[in-house]
């Protein structure tokens, strides 16, 4: 894998990244408001859960591959199993051992932070292809 | 209490089916959508091989965009099996 690819996952996932820290903290404070604090931590635990998966599929991702689309493929297809494992396992972690877990605000906070994973897509069209 | 076991076992035995089917109809789509992806990129990256860093960026975000709704489906699947609000009705 050359330079140039390594350098475009982590721009997309930055991007992402950045969009779904905004999400899951609105999310949070909506929580906070409606429901109090343990909500509020409920739907930070669920954003965060979705952006480790995310930062450790970029991670798998950026390995090296050995340069063919076969090749490419398979790595990025590793690297989505890697990162649906690493959600379910935090996923299972959370609702096994967080006592003051509200699941509603947990929910919401995944789902948003994983709707917003596609705004990363916001740089394909104007950086990536320069 | 007999009545009361019964609706807890007839609850959970629902809520199992609904948990096998978020989870297996949200894998299969995710599999149809990941297919047709790759499939796509495969006939890209062979048609121009230098826009491959470009394209392998792109597959990385929709991967992860075409999962969400399975991951969603996993979440909501945990929710239903861990703390399930349909039990709290019978007490």
């Amino acid at each position: 894998m050359n330079n140039v690819a390594k350098i475009t996952i982590s721009r997309d996932f930055i991007k992402a990244a950045r969009w779904q820290i905004i999400i899951t903290v609105l999310i949070s404070g909506v929580s906070l408001m409606v429901a109090g604090m343990d909500a509020a931590v409920s739907a930070i635990v669920g954003g965060t859960t979705v952006i480790v998966g995310g930062f450790a599929g970029m991670m798998m991702a950026r390995r090296p591959n050995g340069g063919t689309p076969g090749t490419i493929l398979f790595s990025l297809l590793k690297a989505e199993v890697f990162r649906l494992l690493v959600i379910a396992v935090l996923l299972l972690m959370i609702f096994k051992y967080f006592r003051g877990l509200v699941p509603l605000p947990l929910i919401g906070g995944l789902a948003g932070s994983v709707l917003a994973a596609g705004a990363g897509l916001r740089t394909v069209n104007n950086k990536n292809d320069e | 209490m007999g009545n009361t076991v019964q609706y807890l076992a007839l609850v959970q035995s629902y809520t199992i089916i609904g948990i096998s089917l978020i989870i297996g109809l949200g894998a299969v789509a995710a599999c149809i959508g990941i297919s047709l992806m790759c499939c796509s990129f495969l006939n890209g990256a062979s048609r121009q091989p230098e826009l491959i860093p470009t394209l392998q960026g792109k597959v990385f975000l929709l991967m992860g965009l075409i999962d969400a709704p399975f991951i969603i489906g996993v979440g909501l699947a945990m929710m239903f099996a861990f703390a399930n609000p349909l039990l709290a009705v019978i007490k």
